[in-house]
């Protein structure tokens, strides 16, 4: 070995608290490759050698008799007449879109069923990133636990019977009230009418606070448009989003484009938080916070904004002084100030920003009053906030309306309530009394894809269809419209809400002026275009509609959505007044031995609507690494406190609602404050009946706000009770080596190739090196655009045919996700900072996997792919072994099959058919998308010509809302793969082995100065 | 090594012959039973029934349709389809309406129930095979699948094993690829 080079110190990294308090290499997970060892198993089972061979020699001769089975007879069934657009072999894309965030989405369908949704990247808002759970989506289709047919009395019955019997409930002189989700489309809004009904809306992570800050400053209940790109400062009070908040895509593509290293300057992100977040982790400076301190902090902002704009502020006394508020909060004094100060240095172009759902607490609203003074007195409002023009139509639910529904349903004037989309007896706070005024209520329609707690309770149950069977239309945005397209008829007997809302009306006496639900959203599309006074004629405007997946009539009224400047709103001073005066009466939340808990939406699963999704629940957390469960998370020193560690089972309690949790001990939590995920315990499907506790009795209504953050929580361990957590984050572990490379905005301006240390100048080869005369694959991840959010991994599960594996295996260390999002924390347990970095197969030019395979199968090819041929694999796991970067996976089972070699109806309609279903003791990892490669050579091919960036993108890469992931030819200087081999920030990991990744990573930068820079600081 | 033939009756070992001969045709019985369970799908001559007993013979050979009248993805998808029934009716709709094969065909027609025919060429599910760049390639149908205008009834023509795929690439000018990749997804 040569002698080692180097520039800097590396900074020290640690994955876990593990790793943290005991030096790398000592903790089980990095111990062995893998952490369940054969050898330790057959132990168990009181297997010794002589028996290992005598099963041995019968496995053998069972398994060549097994080899010679008879091949099955394939048969052909080609179609009666075949629809004039299906080739058998050739994918066929359509655009349609979310019912419930409105995103564009391109959906690619395979002899006609879906097998791909990624989001429209020509869509005006959101672009293509539509998060895990847009990924997802698929997934749900082919559930086999959707609600199959019509339910009625609990009996599963015919739509004709169901709707002949739904006769009397929805007939005149019935009193019928719909309580639903927020419900943009305008076509379910227009069929609503038809019904003399009232309609509640109601949303499980609800905006409420914001509208009615809205609606107090500028006297209008609006949700804003945020504009992330183009604030150069952001100071968020516990807003988390690029988590979960309104549109956290767009806001992740909006937020990454200002911190461009083309444009001039770079932004900066101040995040106070209570809990630890995506966004927390993305932050320039992060620092722990209590909820309670929400309006303190926010108030000390503005009273210190105030004075440095030279505007007095009446009211703002003494308590909100920086002294005070840092006293109080255990904020240092200098970070309120500077605070204040960098959103003063750029008005008109900076942030403050409040209200995450997870740390909602009843003055939400006070601190929205707060937050939007500021806005407004630096110009933010108005070119940061569009609260005018381009204005949300998402998340306009609010508890007002279920208090005000309640009300009704306990006076006795609603016969007959039609719920849609939520399950108002899981989502609701208990304190609403929803379940005792339902008695009162004599027919309950229960309309939703699960047989969840409140299909359980109606009588009425009807089934509908998945938003891919449907047709429909969204409205998320002013003037923003987009057709929902079916791309498969319904895979059980099911029926869209619109479709059973058009059939209803026609029961209900009036006869509906459209068939079925095409014509409905054909009819209002004309609307649309009328409205717009969109030219030419109506046929055009709808094929144009369904091909380019949207319309923006924003063009047609002389605005533009994406610049120009917007109308800012007057504040009203009254608003600020009523913030002073409710901080000046404030419910204390910290006491003596108690907890403050908050119960935070998680990136995956958000509201639980999607949890019987398998895939969702395997997704490690962003932050926790939690898969299959929600845990309790509980800072270092609480945990210690407290004498629990990870998996340790406590109970959780206060005077409303008790629950019992593993402890998960999360680095960068207050010692006062615990979190908790929502979404788990649902029930209405085989996977979420069986996974996590609800902690939703711990939300309450206060002051018509659902508040999230519950106070004086006792925790008392279960002595005794205790498992291991299926968390991911010590698996694959890197050992302490050096992987990621990160620097700060200043330094890069110094030198931009700095924070990449080099371990080695020259390395001597052995081997002799490929030869690409073609195309010669590579990726390009840059850490500055990456946020961390994991949608990428569910990109590549559904690309690839990934299996899930399920809760024990993932404890055993053997999820089998192609590419994973590792999380380092730097700097001290109590506040670390973090890094993350996506790791998928590197392809080297000079494999380790491919020089220890016995069978040649693992091989490097002449594009520089490390092909994987799975037919070839006898699984030795040797390669495994020997990759530094732990990127290969094992099928130890059937995971693909799990029922004896087979998989339930409908899920084989989900899989890729250009993707090899694996099957047991085959070895597996990235293949760059070969496939895609593949079909991309073969149009390069069909047309003559040498493929370019626009003919191929990887799973992942089509799945980044910031476009962190870049691929393609190594060999076409022009290619963006090639150019950025060039960038000084260029790296590859583990460059000291001097195995020549394909893979290369661009340094993460930080817009901190020196000072800011903790922890591990050796390399100044 | 030299082959040595022992007499049952030498040394005095005296060994019952009917048993050997029981043996023996045991033996050759059990062979011959599992080349006959195995014989569907296994390599070349391969020729199952079909419901309909198409003939390619009469269609390809004299009645000279081309290939492409049919199978007509054949040149823009790795896919070759079987036709779907319209494309039968296209001509059976008058021609030798009274066969009782084309009422068998006519009939599901107007249920709309496919036929469901047998697979001849089968390849393992890991094998991905492209019809379209074969084609562009100008290789000829009958390379791979004989001359299918003399079948009466269609059989696999040809092994379908890798080496007989990768000795064909590699004989090509220039070579065909032979990457894993090429085939292997």
């Amino acid at each position: 070995m040569q002698e080692q080079k180097q520039n800097t110190a590396p900074k020290k990294y640690w994955l876990s608290l593990n790793e943290y308090k005991t030096p790398a290499l000592s903790n089980a997970h990095t111990k062995g490759e893998f952490l369940e060892l054969p050898e330790k198993m057959a132990d168990e089972l009181g297997v010794n050698r002589r028996n290992f061979l005598k099963l041995m020699g019968a496995t053998t001769v069972l398994g060549s008799l097994a080899g010679c089975t008879r091949r099955p007879v394939q048969k052909i069934v080609p179609y009666v007449n075949k629809p004039e657009e299906i080739t058998p072999g050739v994918p066929n894309y359509y655009s349609s879109a979310d019912p419930i965030t409105g995103q564009g989405l391109i959906v690619t369908t395979r002899e006609g069923r879906p097998i791909k949704v990624d989001g429209n990247p020509e869509f005006p808002e959101g672009g293509k990133g539509i998060g895990l759970t847009g990924q997802a989506t698929i997934l749900d289709l082919y559930d086999p636990d959707r609600l199959r047919m019509p339910k009625f009395k609990g009996e599963n019955v015919p739509w004709e019977i169901f709707d002949r019997e739904i006769k009397g409930a929805l007939d005149e002189g019935q009193e019928i009230a719909f309580l639903t989700r927020t419900t943009h489309s305008p076509s379910i809004k227009r069929v609503m009418e038809r019904f003399r009904a009232s309609h509640y809306q109601f949303d499980p992570l609800g905006m409420e606070h914001m509208h009615r800050g809205q609606q107090e400053s500028y006297g209008r209940a609006v949700l804003p448009r945020y504009r992330f790109d183009r604030a150069k400062v952001i100071i968020s009070i516990d807003a988390d989003f690029l988590d979960t908040m309104i549109t956290p895509e767009e806001f992740s593509r909006q937020f990454i484009s200002t911190r461009s290293l083309d444009g001039d300057g770079y932004s900066k992100l101040f995040m106070f938080e209570s809990a630890m977040t995506l966004t927390g982790m993305n932050a320039d400076k992060r620092v722990s916070i209590h909820p309670e301190d929400h309006l303190h902090l926010a108030l000390a902002i503005a009273k210190e904004v105030s004075r440095l704009i030279d505007r007095n502020i009446d009211g703002l006394g003494e308590s909100f002084s920086i002294a005070n508020v840092a006293k109080r909060s255990e904020v240092e004094e200098d970070l309120i100030k500077e605070a204040a100060q960098q959103l003063v240095r750029n008005p008109g172009q900076s942030l403050l920003m409040a209200g995450g759902v997870g740390a909602k607490t009843e003055y939400a609203v006070a601190v929205q009053n707060v937050v939007n003074f500021v806005n407004s007195a630096l110009g933010n409002e108005g070119t940061v906030i569009d609260g005018k023009e381009m204005t949300s139509n998402l998340y306009q639910g609010s508890v007002e309306q279920v208090e005000r529904l309640v009300t009704a349903m306990n006076a006795g004037s609603i016969d007959t309530l039609v719920v849609h989309g939520v399950d108002p007896l899981y989502d609701l706070p208990s304190s609403l009394g929803f379940e005792e005024a339902l008695r009162k209520v004599k027919n309950l329609v229960f309309v939703g894809t699960y047989f969840n707690k409140t299909a359980r309770k109606a009588q009425y149950v009807a089934a509908e269809s998945h938003a891919l069977e449907s047709w429909g239309d969204v409205n998320p945005s002013n003037y923003l419209y987009a057709i929902v397209q079916p791309t498969i008829s319904p895979v059980w007997n099911t029926r869209s809400f619109l479709d059973s809302l058009i059939v209803w009306t026609g029961i209900a006496g009036n006869s509906p002026p459209e068939e079925n639900s095409y014509e409905m959203v054909r009819n209002t599309w004309r609307r649309v275009k009328d409205e717009a006074s969109a030219p030419g004629d109506f046929e055009d405007f709808w094929v144009k509609g369904l091909h380019e997946g949207f319309f923006d009539g924003a063009k047609n009224q002389n605005k533009d959505r994406n610049s120009g400047l917007i109308k800012a709103r007057n504040f009203s001073s009254g608003a600020l007044k009523r913030a002073v005066s409710t901080a000046g009466s404030l419910r204390p939340y910290r006491a003596e031995g108690t907890y403050t808990l908050l119960v935070k939406p998680s990136i995956a699963l958000r509201d639980g609507t999607q949890s019987n999704n398998a895939h969702l629940q395997e997704i490690p957390d962003p932050v926790t690494k939690m898969t299959w469960e929600n845990t309790v998370s509980l800072s270092p020193k609480t945990a210690e406190a407290l004498n629990v560690k990870d998996g340790d089972f406590v109970n959780l309690k206060n005077s409303n609602a008790a629950i019992e949790l593993p402890v998960y001990v999360q680095p960068g939590l207050r010692s006062d404050i615990i979190v908790t995920n929502m979404g788990y315990g649902r029930v209405g499907g085989r996977i979420t009946d069986e996974i996590g506790g609800s902690a939703q009795s711990f939300l309450n209504t206060i002051d018509r706000i659902v508040t999230h953050v519950a106070s004086g929580v006792k925790i008392t361990p279960v002595v005794g009770k205790s498992r291991a957590l299926a968390n991911t984050q010590e698996h694959h572990a890197t050992e302490g080596r050096d992987v990621s490379f990160e620097t700060s905005y200043e330094e890069y301006l110094n030198a931009p190739e700095s924070g990449i240390v080099h371990h080695l100048k020259e390395i001597t080869n052995l081997w002799n090196g490929h030869e690409y005369k073609g195309y010669r694959w590579g990726m390009v991840i840059d850490l500055n655009k990456c946020t961390g959010c994991t949608s990428c991994v569910m990109a590549c599960n559904v690309e690839n045919n990934i299996p899930v594996v399920g809760r024990d295996e993932v404890v055993r260390g053997r999820e089998m996700h192609w590419i994973r999002i590792d999380r380092y924390y730097r700097g001290d347990a109590e506040n670390p900072e973090v890094i993350n970095h996506p790791m998928v197969c590197q392809h080297c030019e000079d494999a380790p996997c491919e020089t220890v395979c016995p069978v040649l199968a693992t091989v490097h090819n002449d594009e520089g792919l490390n092909q994987m041929v799975y037919n070839r694999c006898v699984g030795t796991r040797y390669c495994a072994n020997n990759c530094p970067y732990k990127v290969r996976r094992f099928n130890f089972y059937e995971y693909n099959q799990p029922m004896n070699g087979k998989m339930e109806y409908p899920i084989p309609l989900s899989k890729n058919p250009e993707v090899t279903i694996r099957s047991r003791g085959v070895m597996e990892k990235c293949s760059f998308c070969t496939q895609r490669i593949e079909y991309a050579k073969n149009i390069g091919k069909r047309e003559g010509r040498r493929i370019g960036d626009n003919d191929l993108q990887t799973a992942c890469q089509a799945a980044c809302p910031t476009d962190a992931i870049m691929f393609g030819d190594m060999n076409n200087g022009s290619s963006m793969v090639a150019q950025q081999g060039k960038n000084p920030r260029s790296f590859v990991v583990l460059e000291e082995l001097g195995i020549k990744p394909s893979v290369s990573y661009l340094t993460k930068i930080w817009n901190r100065t020196p000072s800011e820079e903790h922890g591990d600081s050796s390399h100044h | 090594m030299k082959w040595v033939i022992v007499s049952v009756e030498d040394k005095g070992h005296k060994v019952d012959r009917k048993f050997i001969v029981v043996m023996v045709l045991a033996s050759v019985l059990t062979v011959a039973a599992f080349v006959v369970y195995l014989y569907p799908g296994r390599g070349v001559g391969y020729a199952p029934s079909q419901p309909i007993p198409f003939s390619h013979k009469l269609h390809a050979g004299e009645r000279k349709i081309d290939c492409k009248y049919c199978h007509t993805s054949v040149g823009r998808s790795a896919h070759s389809n079987v036709p779907s029934l319209n494309v039968c009716m296209n001509c059976h709709q008058h021609v030798k309406k009274d066969s009782p094969h084309i009422k068998k065909l006519t009939d599901a027609y107007n249920k709309g129930e496919p036929i469901q025919w047998v697979n001849v060429y089968v390849l393992p599910d890991f094998v991905y095979f492209n019809h379209e760049r074969h084609v562009a390639r100008g290789v000829s149908c009958a390379k791979c699948h004989g001359n299918v205008q003399e079948m009466e009834k269609v059989y696999q023509a040809n092994t379908l094993s890798m080496g007989w795929c990768v000795n064909c690439h590699r004989e090509q000018k220039p070579p065909a690829p032979i990457e894993c990749s090429t085939c292997h997804r």
